[in-house]
């Protein structure tokens, strides 16, 4: 069904970085492609480290009902706690200076991310390349701290593999813990692999960190590039949060919400 | 109610000149709605006519000499372009793009629907790598207002160091948007943390 709320505003929050300026750039651009569809009365973004700030985002917001979206890949840290307490809420639906808070799932555990990730892998895969030679790896950041990080990661290859696209093989590796990006040549054994990176914008992790660490010389910015290793061939994506489509995984999210959350 | 874009209307009324930070908001003969920097005059040209917001955002988010900013009110504003925007709606969206959320506060500010936060309430509400930021003396904290805040940032600091602090509202001035900090931003809890670790 088609998602009509003109009552409401959408606020979609992310990261952002004092040091990237391209950080929040993936995000704003959803917005404003949310913002074209008229769906929402208002869209709004607000970041962690950049401005508007979660804390100071309240004012722009005229409408009494608000969905708000993390724009982040899993739950954790910034979901669980940096965002209820900096945006005061307490409940799925929290009231806030009479203003009805709706908080949805960040967009990584969403199930049209699994859509989305299987669209940009074939995109990327010439067709000269079998699909059945052909090593999906999914990467993320992954940290030894936090054994729920890659949680969504692992959710999203479970849910590829039941898919069973094609690929010979579909898996996961990180920055981070094992199984490790730096690997990925043991990880697979196919001869041709898609590296996508499971991270909301191309920031110093995945223009720098894990082309490094993939062996990467030097990387193309169109990431159009086919990079060889022996026999093997690697190709290395954007980070899927830079795909357009994300944004119709946003709208979904306040779908979500409404069908699994809402008691009114 | 007035919405906030009747509220932006009203503010930059036909034949004036709006002071906001470092810009200059007016109104032009079709009653269309300009933006430029304070140091730039639309009306001997040669100034980038930005249409599109996303190219605004391109645009404002660097320096004159291409570095980032990320702190957008801090006094960097880069010269050499105008916008025009056909409707008080339009016109709050780029300069929510310019200087988010500056006119919304003001507002919310001077009807007395937001509060300042006090600096140490901010600080002490701090986890991660920022957790200690609140353990900053009040010598700190002054400091942290004068070397971050006061060099770095155009907005007019509306909250108190702690609750006991006595602190006056700012009131409005003749065209002006008082361009107003409600609370403790990312680049002043950071220097907190500075100090508090003595990094």
């Amino acid at each position: 069904m088609q998602l009509n709320k003109p009552d409401s505003a959408l606020l979609i929050l992310a990261h952002g970085s004092t040091e990237n300026a391209d950080s929040s750039a993936p995000t704003k651009l959803q917005a404003r492609s949310i913002r074209e569809t008229g769906i929402f009365g208002a869209v709004h973004c607000a970041f962690w480290k950049e401005e508007p700030s979660f804390r100071q985002v309240a004012p722009m917001i005229e409408q009494d009902e608000i969905y708000v979206v993390p724009n982040f890949i899993s739950e954790g840290y910034f979901t669980r706690q940096i965002i209820p307490r900096e945006m005061e809420l307490s409940e799925r639906t929290s009231e806030r200076n009479s203003k009805y808070l709706h908080y949805c799932d960040p967009v990584g555990i969403h199930p049209s991310m699994t859509d989305l990730l299987l669209a940009r892998a074939l995109a990327l895969r010439p067709d000269e390349i079998p699909l059945n030679d052909t090593a999906l790896i999914i990467i993320g950041h992954g940290t030894p701290k936090n054994k729920s990080s890659t949680a969504s990661i692992k959710q999203q290859v479970r849910a590829l593999q039941l898919l069973d696209p094609g690929f010979a093989e579909i898996t996961n590796a990180y920055m981070e813990e094992a199984p490790f990006i730096s690997d990925w040549e043991s990880i697979v054994t196919s001869r041709h692999v898609i590296a996508l990176p499971f991270f909301i914008s191309d920031g110093l992790h995945s223009y720098e960190d894990i082309p490094k660490m993939l062996g990467i010389e030097k990387l193309s910015s169109d990431r159009k590039n086919v990079y060889l290793f022996g026999k093997r061939t690697l190709q290395y994506s954007n980070a899927i949060g830079t795909d357009p489509s994300m944004a119709r995984v946003i709208i979904d999210q306040v779908a979500y919400f409404d069908e699994h959350y809402r008691n009114d | 109610m007035m919405s906030l874009s009747e509220k932006l209307e009203a503010t930059v009324a036909p034949d004036l000149k709006i002071r906001l930070g470092q810009l200059t908001l007016a109104r032009n003969a079709d009653g269309a709605f300009i933006a430029h920097h304070k140091m730039d005059c639309p009306v001997s040209g040669g100034l980038r006519d930005l249409k599109s917001n996303a190219d605004l955002e391109e645009t404002v988010k660097m320096t004159d000499s291409g570095e980032y900013r990320p702190l957008r009110s801090a006094p960097t504003l880069p010269c050499g372009w105008v916008i025009s925007r056909p409707d008080a709606g339009a016109f709050l969206q780029a300069l929510d793009v310019i200087y988010p959320a500056a006119f919304a506060t003001w507002i919310s500010y001077h009807a007395e629907e937001s509060t300042p936060i006090p600096l140490r309430e901010t600080l002490e509400r701090q986890s991660g790598m920022n957790e200690d930021a609140g353990n900053i003396t009040d010598q700190q904290a002054n400091k942290i207002m004068r070397d971050v805040c006061a060099a770095g940032c155009l907005k007019k600091i509306s909250w108190p160091i702690d609750d006991q602090c006595a602190f006056s509202r700012i009131a409005p001035i003749r065209n002006r948007i008082p361009f107003i900090c409600l609370e403790a931003c990312t680049f002043a809890i950071e220097a907190a943390r500075e100090h508090s670790s003595g990094e």
